[in-house]
This record gives structure tokens, C-alpha cells and sequence, in this order.
């Protein structure tokens, strides 16, 4: 519809415009969104999933990007691109002064796949691409420190890559850590190499409240840290949060409640949901947060921000997490 | 539920100043005033037609519906034949089109059209031929079938006089043996007259009083009673 | 009278009367008052409200109402639940093409917090048609005004030969084919 194209182009960013879900739609019909999701399967056993190699990707701050499928990308010369991006960044950094390959730089890049982050064999493999720099001060030999670290990802992304032509590799994922220069330089690297296009991946309020219920009834075997929903209330002259903190035995007694079939979740289980806590809050406070935006969501599994920024605290769900992530970020390329 | 209940009337903005009420405003106005009678009335009989009409609407429309469905069944039918002549007619032209050029293709296609002329009257004539049998095979069974119903007609025929004739001996028998009997009766009843007459004459010879010994009373009138009309 | 009826009073001459409801006051400001700006030639009455029922002691003077725009913010789900309360309190012989139902907020698909299918939902189950519009935008705003004027004067019964019966059909979105 051209009114929402000229709305893209000239609305003042208070908060980019987007467009997105509401009349992009390959699916047949305009402005649908998925009225029922899978449920990731139960975590998979411990072999599976080598909590060593993942470890550190737990606890740190993502931030989302969505990207579009990449070019002649392939696995086996990871080294060779690890090179050649290392020296761009020196490049980069040095503007203007000529570089030689193989010099001692002062930042090290180490791209290695992930082969244990995907949801089914017709996945990609993850990518990570690590930077990694020594201080000046210190000896030759000792321990390198990760300055940035960013990975691409798919999972369960079947549908979309089977669609897409030869040579083309899909890994709608992309999670970064790090200065945001840093983020700007690899992603303009990886722009011009493989002809990809990076986009900052927003969560919706929809979104965040599908994440919340999804979250809610995962089973954690350590206490669980406390449920807590960050609202943010629109037109007024100050900025005004509000915060909602559950206890989590509390949210996930009532998850069960709402929740018919296990193993699928429908759009009315998580408005339910919903309804419940907002009820609950309008009954104590007499405000409606259903009149404001929610911006924040952190469960015991994980923290989603409306930004596109998360934060994964176990293991066992990771690949749930990034499952619904990737759906996310194909949904916005497409 | 508590809910907000503002009913605000925003100012009713005077549009232009009224302008003199000219012969196109009016005819506007008219216009206007018309369609909005239209809509009441249709609302009107709308909600009085609700009561009634229900039941002979829905038939209504399931009728209309399927006619249109038979409609649509037809129009899709009549396309598809459509579509099939013209991409016959399409073929046709095609191929007359190639014959004109006269080259390898259109040669085997000439030498394989002749085959197909050859193969397909050596069909028509088998054809003929197995038809022709045909014919022959039914007539046949026609008569063989005749020639059944006669003969099953004749057997039937004389099974029926066979029949006929046992009855008729079995009931000649019959009256040879009642003649026989009959002529044994008319004898003993003859027989039976003559003894009674010479008993009767014996005893009135005799001259005894009959009419006194109740034994000798019951024997004469016994001897009185006719045979014949027993 | 705590339902809406479309006939139950009789039209005034050359004018017709709009009824917005909406949770944010402020948009619906906005939009009565580019509505009002507009260039037209018969006398409009725009009422505001946030929620019906309308209050019954001001029945009496208020005139008939020829169109209702229920307007529902992507951003609010409050917006969404505060129409579907509202709904109830409108006779169903509204719904014959009266009713429009106004999406805004749709320039900004990452602050939706309504699933659209609700939305679609809405418009099918009450046959009414559903139109999407950012009203931050000046010139969409006035875009979505001049629709609503001319929805509302078929609506009146002011153009001949054309009935609010017919927005059913005639607004069905292609997509649903």
C-alpha cells in the first residue's frame, strides 16, 4: 500500500519505522502472523549438545540482526575468510596506510563453525567469527582476550532456505557482541563479500509476549530467577517504566492452566496469558498495561529486549530460543 | 466493567456560508431525501419480512444456489470443449503450416499420415468383417433360440395328451367297475322282491293271524317295504 | 436506549453525524479535526466517545447516527478489547455497512502488539471493512479523512443510487481469495 511506503520513508525516528509482518506476507495471506507455534522439543541430552563449546555464548549481551541469504559462502575456507576480514579491520583502522597480509596485526580473527547449533540436518551450520586482540602492554605468549565475538545462526530456517537458488547459503541469524564499530566493520565486510544485506532485528510487543509464555512453562531444574516484564507507557512528558516481576512457581502455575495440548502453543493460550498478568496488575494498581508497550522480557531461560537484544541463560534451550529467533529474522527478510 | 463514557459533540464546523437555496441545491436535496427513503423503506420491510420469510428465503437461495452451480458446472464444461476445438483447430494449422514447408520433418509426417490412412482402413475393414460375424453369430442364436421354444412347445404338448389319455383310462376303469356294481344291485334288489313276494305269499297261504304275535307283525311289514326306494 | 439503532430517528436535511470510538483521545482529536477541515458541502456532526454504551441522558438530543468508525491502535491491546466491549452495545442492523473499523498506528509494525488475524477476524465476523492508516502522517491523515467523509455520505444516503449495503462487497480485500 503506498501510504505505509511513504510512511517508511518520512516518519521522524522516534523508534524507526518498520515494515514488516502486515503486508509483506508470502504466506498467502496478507498480515498473518503464526496463530500457533511448535513448542522446541524437550532439551536434548547432554551429548548432544556440547555445553563446553556453548558455554560462553550464555550470559552476554546479543544483539539481533537479521541477514539475507549469502553468496558462494562455504565452509571450508573459513581460514582464508578469516584472513582476508582481518585484514579489512586493519584497514579499516588504518585508513589510508598500505597492509600487508601476514604481518603481526594487532587484531586476530578466528572464524570456526558450530556444527552442534541447528535444529535438523538441513540446517547450516552455526559460523562464528571471533575477534580477539592482545594487549600491547603484555609478553608475546600470553592469553589473547575476545574483544568481539558475533555468530551466525539457523535453525529449523528449512522452509526458507529450500526456497532459495543455488550457491546461496542461509543463515537469517546474527548475534553480536562487542563494540558497535567493530559490529559496523564485519558486517560491511561481509556485505560486500557475499552480497548480504544486515538489518537490526526489532521484537514486537506480539513477539515478546509469545516469548514470555514460550519461557514460562520451560522446566528449569535450579531456582528460577523471577519472571519480570518491562512496560514502557507512550504520550506522556516524562519517560515512565514499569516494571512487573512474577514469581516464577506462580507464572508457571498458571502457564499450566492455559495450556492445552502440550508440545503447541496458540495465539489465545498467550493472550490468556496475558490477560491474567494484566488483570492481576490492573486489580492491585488500577493500570491497564495493555495500553502500554512492552519492551522487556527476561525469564529464568533467557532475556529478550523489544531492540533486538537478548541474553540466553541456559544451555538446555538455547536452540528453542534461536529456533524462534530465526523464525523472527526470516520473517523480516522475506 | 468501568469504562470511560465521554459523549463530546465536536463543533458541527458550519461548512461555506449557506449558500441561496438554487434549483441545483434543491435538486440535491431532493436526491438525497429520496435515497434516504429508500434505505428507511428498505429497512422497514426488511424487519417486517423477518417473521416469514425466513424459511422460504433460505429455500430460495439453496435453489438459486444450485442453480448457479449448475450454471457454473456448464460454463466449465462448455469452456473445457471450447478449449479442446480450438487447440485442435491450433494443431490443425500447426501442422498444415509444416506440411507447406515441405521438408524432412514434414515428410515423415506426410509418409507417417499415409500409414496411419493405411492402418486405420485396415481397421475399419476388420472391423466390417468382425461385424458382419457378429451379425451372423446373433441371427444364428436367434433361430437356435426359436428352435428351443419350439420343442420345449411340442414336449409340453405331449406331456399334456399323456396326461389326458391316463385320466381318461383311469376313469373308464371306473365306470366298468360301477357298471358292474350297479348291475350286482339290480339283480340282489330282484332277487330280494322275489323272496320277500314268496315269504309274503307263504304266510298268507298259511293262514296264520299275523297281526297277533308282535315278532310275526314286525317280519310282514318288514316284507312290505319296496327295495326300490331304499 | 443503550443500543445503537440505525432508523430509529429521522435524518436532518443535508447533514449527517459521525460517531468516533477510540481509547486515545488524542487521535481521535486529530482525526475529527482533519475530518472537519475538509472541503464539503452538507452540515457534519462528529461525536467523540472512548467506550459505548452512550451515556442515555443526552439521548434525546442527540440525532440519528449515520456511520461508526471504531478505531483500534496496533499498539495498545487495550484499544482491540475496549472495541470488542463496545460492539455489543450496537443493533446488528448497523452492521449493514455503517460500521468501519480504523487500524492506526501501522507505520510502526514493531511496537504492534495485536496480531493481525484478531484484526481480519473482526472485520469478517461483522462484515464490515477494515481500513489501516498511520495518522501521524499529515498526508496520510488527510487521505484517511476524505475516505471516511465520502464512506460517511454514502453512509447519510446522500449520493443516489449507491447504499452503505454495499461496502460489504464491494471492500472485501483481494488477499482473501
Amino acid at each position: 500500500m503506498e501510504s505505509v511506503d511513504g510512511a517508511v520513508r518520512t516518519l521522524p525516528s522516534i523508534g524507526r519505522l518498520s515494515r514488516g509482518l502486515l503486508f509483506g506476507g508470502v504466506h498467502g495471506r496478507v498480515g498473518l502472523s503464526p496463530s500457533s507455534r511448535l513448542l522446541p522439543p524437550a532439551p536434548p541430552s547432554q551429548e548432544n549438545v556440547d555445553s563446553q563449546k556453548t558455554t560462553f555464548l550464555l550470559r552476554k549481551q546479543w544483539t539481533l540482526y537479521s541477514v539475507t541469504p549469502l553468496y558462494r559462502f562455504s565452509d571450508t575456507h573459513l581460514k582464508d575468510y578469516a584472513r582476508l576480514l582481518s585484514a579489512f579491520i586493519a584497514a579499516e583502522k588504518q585508513k589510508g596506510l598500505a597492509v600487508e597480509i601476514g604481518v603481526e596485526l594487532g587484531i586476530k580473527v578466528a572464524i570456526s563453525s558450530l556444527p552442534d547449533l541447528r535444529g535438523s540436518d538441513r540446517d547450516q551450520a552455526a559460523i562464528l567469527v571471533q575477534l580477539s586482540s592482545r594487549s600491547p602492554a603484555s609478553p608475546k605468549n600470553s592469553e589473547e582476550k575476545v574483544i568481539w565475538s558475533g555468530w551466525f545462526c539457523s535453525v529449523s530456517g528449512d522452509d526458507f532456505s529450500e526456497n532459495v537458488p543455488e550457491d546461496f547459503t542461509c543463515l537469517p541469524l546474527f548475534l553480536a557482541n562487542g563494540a558497535e564499530s567493530y559490529t559496523s566493520i564485519v558486517g560491511s565486510w561481509f556485505q560486500k563479500t557475499f552480497d548480504c544485506c544486515f538489518r537490526r532485528l526489532a521484537i514486537s510487543p506480539l513477539n515478546l509476549s509469545w516469548m514470555a509464555a514460550m519461557w514460562t512453562g520451560c522446566k528449569v531444574d535450579k531456582t528460577a530467577s523471577a519472571m519480570e516484564l518491562v512496560f514502557s507507557v507512550p504520550h506522556l512528558p516524562q519517560p515512565l517504566d514499569i516494571s512487573y516481576a512474577i514469581h516464577p512457581e506462580d507464572a508457571k502455575a498458571l502457564w499450566d492452566t492455559v495450556q492445552k495440548t502440550p508440545g503447541e502453543i496458540t495465539q489465545e493460550e498467550v493472550d490468556v496469558f496475558m490477560d491474567c498478568l494484566y488483570s492481576h496488575f490492573h486489580r492491585h494498581f488500577k493500570i491497564r498495561l495493555s495500553a502500554t508497550k512492552l519492551v522487556k522480557v527476561s525469564t529464568a531461560i533467557a532475556s529478550a529486549h523489544c531492540d533486538g537484544i537478548i541474553k540466553f541463560l541456559q544451555s538446555q534451550y538455547l536452540t528453542g530460543v534461536l529456533m524462534l529467533l530465526t523464525e523472527l529474522a526470516i520473517s523480516q527478510i522475506q | 466493567m468501568e469504562s470511560l463514557q465521554r459523549d463530546l459533540a465536536a463543533a458541527a464546523a458550519e461548512p461555506e456560508p449557506e449558500p441561496e437555496p438554487n434549483i441545483l441545491m434543491l435538486l440535491r436535496l431532493r436526491d438525497q431525501m429520496k435515497q434516504q427513503l429508500m434505505e428507511c423503506s428498505t429497512a422497514v420491510r426488511a424487519s417486517q419480512e423477518i417473521c416469514h420469510g425466513h424459511i422460504l428465503e433460505e429455500n430460495f437461495t439453496m435453489n438459486n444456489g444450485q442453480d448457479l452451480q449448475r450454471n457454473v458446472e456448464e460454463a466449465k464444461v462448455s469452456f473445457q470443449n471450447k478449449t479442446l476445438a480450438l487447440q485442435r483447430i491450433q494443431l490443425m494449422v500447426a501442422l498444415r503450416n509444416k506440411m507447406k514447408e515441405n521438408d524432412d520433418d514434414s515428410r515423415m509426417i506426410t509418409e507417417t499420415m499415409k500409414r496411419i490412412v493405411q492402418l486405420s482402413m485396415a481397421v475399419i475393414e476388420y472391423q466390417q468383417q468382425a461385424r458382419e460375424k457378429e451379425q451372423k453369430l446373433l441371427d444364428i442364436k436367434r433361430k437356435r433360440f426359436s428352435l428351443k421354444k419350439a420343442g420345449e412347445q411340442k414336449l409340453l404338448q405331449i406331456h399334456t395328451m399323456m396326461k389326458k389319455q391316463k385320466e381318461e383310462q383311469a376313469s373308464m376303469k371306473v365306470t366298468k367297475m360301477m357298471e358292474k356294481i350297479h348291475n350286482d344291485f339290480e339283480r340282489e334288489k330282484q332277487m330280494t322282491t322275489i323272496i320277500q313276494n314268496v315269504f309274503q305269499n307263504i304266510i298268507i297261504a298259511s293262514r296264520v293271524n299275523w297281526a297277533e304275535d308282535p315278532s310275526l307283525r314286525e317280519i310282514v311289514l318288514q316284507l312290505e317295504k319296496n327295495v326300490n326306494f331304499i | 436506549m443503550a443500543v445503537l439503532r440505525p432508523f430509529d430517528k429521522l435524518p436532518a436535511l443535508n447533514s449527517a453525524v459521525l460517531l468516533l470510538v477510540s481509547s486515545d483521545e488524542g487521535l481521535q482529536q486529530k482525526l475529527a479535526e482533519a475530518i472537519l477541515r475538509e472541503k464539503k458541502n452538507f452540515k457534519i456532526n462528529i461525536h467523540l466517545a472512548t467506550s459505548l454504551p452512550l451515556p442515555s441522558e443526552r439521548d434525546h438530543l442527540r440525532p440519528r447516527i449515520d456511520m461508526i468508525v471504531f478505531m483500534i491502535d496496533i499498539k495498545s491491546k487495550y484499544s482491540l478489547k475496549n472495541v470488542e466491549a463496545s460492539l455489543a452495545y450496537v443493533d446488528a442492523s448497523f452492521f449493514l455497512g455503517k460500521v468501519c473499523f480504523l487500524v492506526t498506528g501501522v507505520g510502526r509494525v514493531n511496537c504492534c502488539s495485536i496480531e493481525m488475524n484478531a484484526i481480519w477476524k473482526l472485520g469478517e465476523i461483522y462484515s464490515s471493512p477494515v481500513l489501516f492508516c498511520e495518522l501521524e502522517m499529515e498526508g496520510i491523515r488527510v487521505a484517511t479523512a476524505q475516505r471516511l467523509l465520502r464512506m460517511l455520505q454514502i453512509c447519510a444516503g446522500h449520493i443516489p443510487g449507491v447504499s452503505a449495503l454495499s461496502f460489504g462487497s464491494l471492500m472485501r480485500s483481494s488477499a482473501n481469495d
